[in-house]
């Protein structure tokens, strides 16, 4: 897995005069008092990187920990206990932007010890942020870009399909940080109660409500026909769908809304709470963008992950409620693999 | 700034609670003093608009004895409505809600049946109100009825921002600032009901016609003379009260400058800032809409009245499209959502 740790360099030397002393990391480690935490920017990372935010939290405990997140997920990092404060920045700005170089500088105030960059292929952006940090120590994964040498620890994987939590555990056991229990994700049941009572009540009372995520991430995503028979078959079945969806998929939400019309709710991704609170109300989550499913793994809700990317870096085998529907191009994919898999997680919910 | 380490002595959570938001309830009782401004017609109108953006809607018939909300639904003698839970056949409001073709949107018919309907006893003009103001959904419109009766300003002071609908009529506008200068008398002396002094005062400044009273500022100045703790109070409340205006069946350019001229005004006299949300043109085909009991957004969705009421929905109230097919700017392509609706009517 991860079979070696790199120390590049450091940025000013330690020690000072023409020699500099041989640069000690655990001993440097041992002395951190402000650390940054950036989790990946590219799938769900934020509630992947859930568990290092609790071990770092536990072994640093008196230290002051920020957290680094995009900004349209800081509104979900700010529920985060683990950490101190949240820092936000649009990851989507240029790099000359005001608005991005005023998170730059402001990173740069802090002076920071230490920046953890979680992800093992995050962006390029998200890289450069902690490189730009200006943190003592900046720890990562190493790139296969080469184009930028943001971090001065570079962490060198042997194995691309490893679990991405795998990953990070052995980075904590690397950095001899103890690994926290599993950390879950939940939700305020009040609330989450008068949003189900508002939204799946009517039509949706009593049925078996599905939750559809329309998202497509940074791939392919499923055509409007694909997402068409799968809300058919589940409204087949007399059950109901919910339609997670976000700006970008406007054009889908609208087709499937005037095919469907009353059999289906359609929901903007952007009030991630109410998604939660929503999808706790579901009894499965189809998707083809790991942000959603990894949101409803932490719940656990059976969900199924239709990936045309390596599962096994994205699902755990372990989980027995999330199947994986792998496909090389998603304009092949059968809708009855899908509803299998989705029968199949629902049967283990059950059993 | 720089970040305080929290120290946790005590062991760390497993769980990360996420706490949704609860959905917020809009509340929007519509009123305006005179009977025949077309309360009841922007009521029906804004609510289907409000269902077509993709919200779950509400219409409460408050216009208790003159009840008629419900013909716009072609719903000509409903199953159940609110006389209903006021003599107690149904525990909860939301029993008496009937469903409209549009399955956004729900509404409680007021109830003509019940002798003494329009004079509610305190306990029930205030079990009503609780019972409203807790029904579940993104927006609650409240028809009320003409004039300035306690139970109809009881009902419109349920919320800061509720509308009101005027005429460009000179006696349309009167009726309407006598009704908002009520409203404001009507929450002031809420407010200070243990505090006999103020109350007196706020009294005496309510009992005078129209602009003789003079205007609310001296009237905190009053009661500033009195007891400076309570004007700082009646000041705040002026402050977080503003209703909005819709001016209905305008007729020509000079009816909308009418419009702002009497937002200034009460500005000025009433110290509160009535915020004007837009108009609605005249327009024969609500007549038309109104004999076929339908509202004009689906019986006509691309006549004049329907497109200024879309510019109210998305430029004046702001309301944006909850699934995003429509900016503010396109409002008036919310009628081919209105026609395509309108197929299910």
């Amino acid at each position: 897995m991860l079979e070696r740790l790199a120390v590049k360099r450091l940025a000013g030397g330690v020690g000072g005069g023409k020699t500099p002393k041989a640069f000690d990391v655990f001993g440097e480690l041992q002395r951190v008092r402000k650390i940054l935490i950036l989790p990946s920017d590219r799938v769900g990372g934020l509630f992947l990187g859930a568990g290092v935010y609790k071990a770092v939290r536990q072994h640093y405990e008196t230290s002051s920990i920020s957290l680094f997140s995009d900004q349209r997920m800081a509104a979900v990092a700010r529920y985060i206990p683990f950490v101190d404060e949240v820092i936000s920045g649009d990851l989507r700005q240029p790099a000359w932007r005001n608005a991005f170089t005023g998170v730059i500088d402001r990173l740069r105030r802090e002076q920071f010890d230490l920046a953890l960059c979680l992800g093992t292929d995050c962006s390029f952006r998200l890289a450069q942020v902690c490189g730009a940090s200006g943190a003592r120590l900046r720890v990562g994964f190493k790139r296969d870009d080469g184009a930028v040498q943001p971090f001065n620890i570079e962490l060198v994987s042997t194995s691309k399909d490893t679990y991405e939590v795998d990953q990070y555990e052995g980075l904590l056991r690397l950095l001899g940080i103890p690994n926290g229990d599993e950390v879950r994700w939940t939700i305020s049941e009040e609330k989450a109660q008068q949003i189900r009572d508002r939204y799946l009540d009517g039509e949706f009372g009593g049925r078996q409500v599905v939750a559809v995520d329309l998202g497509k991430g940074e791939r392919h995503g499923m055509s409007s026909r694909q997402m068409e028979d799968i809300v058919g078959r589940v409204i087949e079945r007399r059950g109901r769908a919910v339609i997670f969806f976000s700006l970008a998929e406007k054009k889908q939400v609208n087709y499937l809304k005037g095919t469907y019309g009353n059999r289906i709710l359609a929901f903007d991704q952007q009030d991630l709470a109410g998604v939660a609170a929503l999808l706790e109300g579901c009894r499965a989550l189809i998707s083809c963008n790991t942000d959603l499913l990894h949101l409803a793994i932490s719940l656990h809700i059976p969900a199924v992950g239709i990936i045309d990317d390596n599962p096994r870096r994205w699902i755990s085998t372990r989980d027995p409620l999330t199947k994986v529907v792998s496909t090389r191009d998603m304009r092949v994919l059968r809708i009855t693999d899908v509803v299998q898999a989705l029968e199949a997680a629902l049967k283990e919910e059950t059993s | 700034m720089t970040a305080q380490p929290k120290f946790q002595s005590e062991a760390v959570s497993d769980v990360i609670v996420l706490d949704s938001q609860a959905p917020e309830t809009v509340i929007w009782p519509v009123a305006g003093g005179k009977g025949g401004t077309g309360k009841s017609t922007l009521t029906a109108n804004i609510g289907v608009g409000l269902s077509m953006l993709g919200y779950k809607v509400i219409l409460v018939d408050g216009d208790l004895g003159g009840a008629d909300l419900h013909l716009f639904f072609d719903q000509i003698s409903p199953a159940c409505s609110l006389s209903s839970f006021i003599s107690k056949e149904v525990g909860s409001l939301n029993d008496v809600l009937l469903p409209t073709p549009n399955e956004n949107l729900r509404i409680a018919c007021g109830g003509n049946e019940l002798v003494g309907m329009a004079n509610l006893s305190y306990a029930t003009k205030t079990k009503l109100l609780r019972h409203i103001g807790a029904l579940d959904a993104d927006y609650v419109l409240i028809d009320l009825g003409a004039g300035s009766s306690y139970n109809t300003l009881d009902f419109f002071t349920l919320s800061d921002s509720g509308i009101i609908v005027s005429t460009p009529e000179p006696h349309a506008r009167v009726d309407a600032y006598g009704f908002i200068k009520n409203s404001i008398c009507r929450k002031l002396r809420r407010l200070f009901n243990k505090n006999d002094e103020v109350t007196k005062v706020i009294a005496a400044f309510a009992s005078k016609d129209g602009r003789k009273s003079g205007r609310v500022s001296d009237l905190v100045k009053r009661i500033a003379a009195l007891d400076p703790v309570a004007a700082t109070e009646a000041y705040d409340l002026l402050q977080a009260y503003r209703p909005k205006l819709i001016m209905n069946r305008v007729r020509n350019r000079r009816h909308i400058e009418e419009a702002h001229r009497f937002v200034s005004l009460v500005e000025d006299y009433l110290s509160t800032r009535l915020e004007y949300v837009g108009y609605v043109r005249n327009d024969d085909k609500i007549l038309n809409a109104s004999e076929r009991r339908k509202p004009i957004l689906i019986h006509s969705p691309k006549a004049a009245a329907s497109l200024d009421v879309y510019n109210v929905l998305m430029n004046g109230l702001h309301v944006p499209d909850r699934l995003h097919r429509l900016t503010a700017r396109q409002s008036r392509k919310l009628s081919q959502v209105a026609r395509a609706e309108a197929k299910f009517w």
